[in-house]
């Protein structure tokens, strides 16, 4: 049997797997389907990069962000692992038919669910034959909805159709009804699959919501709690206009702050996370376009101005921070319209019956309507009849209602509840019984929230690493490129 | 982009939405001959992601405060600014239609310097910055050609084309290329350091790059040259091959041999005569209907003096 020790100490360095890696890689290298439910910050990655490395074969990773592709890459090449490509819409045509006329120059190939969906793209990897697919986030599979796509629902029979030799489905929340989805959806049964789950805690976050009575107030108080948090702090907006706003007030008080969020060109992202990874910015304020794929261990806060969508999306969130196993915090900001705003976002962009019914029955009155909704409608037309889609978009508005719902019980419980106890009975197989005491978790005030981020036992910050000023003199800067 | 507006419509009398086209690079006839008639030509496709949007509010802003405003017939303009100083943002080398796309010139640049930096500290694994796989293929063949066995010519090469810009354009240059442990300055910064808006930092990349490369490619034997495609003609090679037949035969037999409208080859001399190197002017052979007797050919008759009269007075001017 191939020293899988031996093998991640070659290609990583690494001397000792993370918990749940080893066993999602011995179940792959017996030849069996993986879901994998491993929290944030436990190196998914690894449990399909060192199987590929091993065995030669060809890895399809279907990942459902452009940004996450591009850093998956660039990790791999980085850790001097090459034969990774991202087919995306970011090459032109020419450029993906190059890489599908030559797929066997490559061991990974990352796409979008709609990429890998298309016949010329299902024809080339047919032809190549998959040793490994995996989907990673999988949990997006039972999130299709209005702003999602209904490529993920395909991902089925692309699967029966390219017959891949195993299949790993990844993702780090996932509650019993997503899992049973992801396991249908892909055509995974018990016989062939192997489920490996840890739990989604991560004692080390303390886990704080906090009730505001204003967005004004908000504002006020995100400066005070940077300042009590000693260390890198990643700040959640739900808009890009409001990160860039408080990235620009927080610099205007000599915080080291920067933004990011998808408008930004690749070498600005690059920028802002070379600079965050080096200590040159301590506070980054970002969409929900900041996270997949970053691994930065020292990160002790991640501060939400408003709740997230769903709980999954909170616990991906929440778990960038503290990956060093060090003390971090949780902090979630709840003003009174917050919970009335996501339930409005939660049902914010589906057809009503009537248009679903207008545009299946007339779609060629809709060829040049381009309203969200229809182009929406456009996509699902492709795979399904009105009925269906009917049905689906139903059933998807009450599971994102539902979603909402759960994240604003989570938010709203009275302040006697653990929230560490609800995350743990949503998403664990066999939930714990928490001790909940101080350092677990509490629904508090601005003051003693102050109070209690001073009295917190942070670990000594790295200073920053000098100016985030990295202007330089041309000369300087010739003489630092060669 | 407010400043940048105002200074490019200075003296100039242009519609909001041909404006927003010529600056995407939409290519038509009437924004071509906008373009033309306002000199604006070097500007062409100068911003091809532009948000509609945002530069609607941007001209409703400017309007509202006055500092652009609505002639009679709905063209937009800005008080004259004869005599003042270009700031130092303003780009002075951007061509236009015979210039390849910045982004790409700059994602060319940007490659080729992270490659030529990483094998020059050795460092082992390289993070290509643009995802384009063409643009890694082409950079990775230019580097086997014209720096794997001696990379010093093309370092040197590559700093006497940064000595030739201004200060700031090498600065803004420099900063934003990588390197092994070496990363860009963002537009954020290099705005603070400059005093300037993070747009009027791209402006002036978009110039450097595009100065570097007309710097690089008036010298073949510079290892940069082979980096970039050569420029592009700015005559369509269907409005030159409509020149070709009309130096023989007549307007109408030209429409027919390549099944066009005679509007369209009458436009294809319009084009020639705006975009070409040589001064165009009706001939007997291409049998017009006499003067006064059709007049949308009266109309490019006129046209087409007006055209030649003023790329005479340019070039007089540039005398």
């Amino acid at each position: 049997m191939t020293d899988l020790h031996a093998a991640l100490q070659h290609y990583f360095g690494f001397s000792e797997f993370r918990p749940g890696q080893e066993d999602i890689i011995q179940a792959l290298m017996a030849g069996r389907n993986v879901l994998g439910i491993l929290p944030t910050g436990q190196g998914k990655s690894l449990t399909y990069q060192l199987p590929t490395l091993l065995s030669r074969r060809l890895t399809v990773v279907v990942s459902p962000l452009l940004a996450l592709m591009s850093d998956q890459v660039q990790h791999l090449q980085e850790a001097g692992i090459g034969g990774a490509i991202a087919l995306n819409s970011l090459l032109d045509r020419q450029e993906q038919n190059l890489i599908l006329a030559h797929l066997d120059r490559w061991r990974f190939l990352f796409a979008a669910p709609e990429t890998l969906t298309r016949p010329d793209v299902v024809a080339a990897l047919r032809q190549r034959g998959i040793g490994l697919l995996v989907v990673d986030e999988a949990h997006c599979i039972s999130e299709w909805g209005p702003d999602f796509r209904p490529a993920f629902l395909q991902l089925g029979t692309v699967v029966q159709t390219l017959r891949p030799g195993r299949i790993l489905a990844l993702t780090a929340t996932a509650s019993p009804r997503v899992r049973q989805d992801i396991a249908r959806r892909l055509h995974l049964t018990p016989a062939d699959t192997t489920v490996v789950s840890r739990s989604v805690d991560r004692p080390n976050i303390w886990l704080a919501i906090c009730p505001v009575t204003s967005e004004a107030e908000k504002a006020t108080l995100l400066p005070q709690l940077i300042q009590a948090v000693p260390g890198n702090v990643i700040v959640y907006f739900n808009r890009k206009r409001l990160a860039n706003e408080a990235a620009a007030a927080l610099v205007a008080r000599g915080v080291s702050a920067g933004v990011y969020h998808g408008d930004l060109d690749p070498l600005s992202r690059r920028s802002l996370q070379h600079q965050f990874r080096n200590g040159q910015i301590r506070v980054v304020c970002a969409t929900n376009a900041f996270g997949m794929g970053i691994d930065q261990p020292d990160v002790r806060a991640v501060i939400h101005m408003a709740p997230p969508t769903s709980l999954e999306d909170y616990l991906q969130a929440i778990g960038r921070a503290g990956r060093d196993g060090q003390p971090a915090a949780a902090i979630t900001l709840l003003a009174p319209g917050d919970t009335g705003q996501l339930a409005q976002d939660a049902v914010r962009g589906f057809p009503p019956a009537s248009l679903i019914r207008a545009y299946f029955d007339h779609p060629d009155r809709f060829v040049k309507d381009e309203t969200p909704e229809i182009q929406l409608l456009k996509r699902y037309r492709t795979f399904a009849s009105g009925p269906a889609v009917t049905q689906l978009l139903a059933a998807t508005q009450q599971t994102r209602q539902g979603a909402a719902n759960q994240m604003i019980r989570f938010c709203t419980a009275p302040a006697t509840v653990c929230r560490r106890q609800l995350l743990l009975n949503t998403f664990d197989a066999h939930p714990a019984t928490v001790t909940h005491d101080a350092a677990c978790c509490a629904f508090i005030a601005p003051s003693p929230l102050l109070h209690h981020l001073a009295g917190m036992a942070w670990p000594s910050a790295a200073p920053l690493a000098g100016s985030a000023d990295p202007v330089q003199s041309v000369s300087a800067r010739l003489a630092q490129l060669f | 982009m407010p400043t940048f507006l105002q200074w490019l419509l200075a003296g100039r009398h242009v519609r909001p939405v041909t404006l927003y086209h010529i600056l995407r690079g939409k290519r038509t006839f009437s924004n071509l001959y906008a373009a033309f008639s306002n000199d604006l030509l070097p500007f062409w496709g100068l911003l091809p992601h532009l948000a509609r949007p945002a530069y609607e509010r941007v001209v409703d802003r400017l309007v509202r405060a006055s500092a652009l405003t609505f002639t009679a017939d709905g063209m937009l303009t800005a008080p004259s600014r004869a005599g003042q100083a270009l700031p130092a943002w303003w780009p002075t080398h951007v061509a236009g239609l015979v210039m390849p796309s910045y982004r790409e010139l700059g994602d060319d640049l940007t490659l080729a310097v992270q490659l030529l930096s990483q094998l020059h500290h050795g460092a082992p694994h390289f993070a290509p910055v643009t995802p384009h796989l063409l643009i890694q293929v082409r950079v990775k063949a230019w580097y086997r050609q014209a720096a794997a066995a001696d990379d010093a010519p093309a370092i040197a090469a590559l700093t006497a084309l940064v000595s030739r810009l201004s200060p700031s354009a090498a600065t803004v240059l420099t900063n934003r290329l990588v390197g092994a442990d070496v990363d860009a300055a963002s537009w954020d910064t290099l705005a603070a350091h400059f005093g300037w808006t993070p747009f009027q930092v791209q402006l002036a990349w978009a110039d450097a790059v595009a100065a570097v490369y007309q710097y690089a490619m008036a010298d073949p034997e510079s290892p940069w040259a082979s980096l970039w495609p050569p420029a592009p003609t700015a005559v369509t090679a269907s409005a030159q091959e409509t020149m070709r037949l009309l130096q023989h035969q007549s307007v109408a037999a030209t429409a027919a041999q390549r099944r066009l409208a005679e509007s369209t080859i009458r436009e294809h001399v319009l084009e020639a005569a705006m975009l070409g190197s040589d001064l165009v002017t009706v001939r007997p052979g291409w049998q017009l209907p006499e003067p006064g007797s059709d007049h949308v050919v009266d109309f490019f008759r006129d046209r087409l003096t007006a055209i030649a009269a003023q790329r005479q007075k340019g070039r007089r001017g540039r005398d």
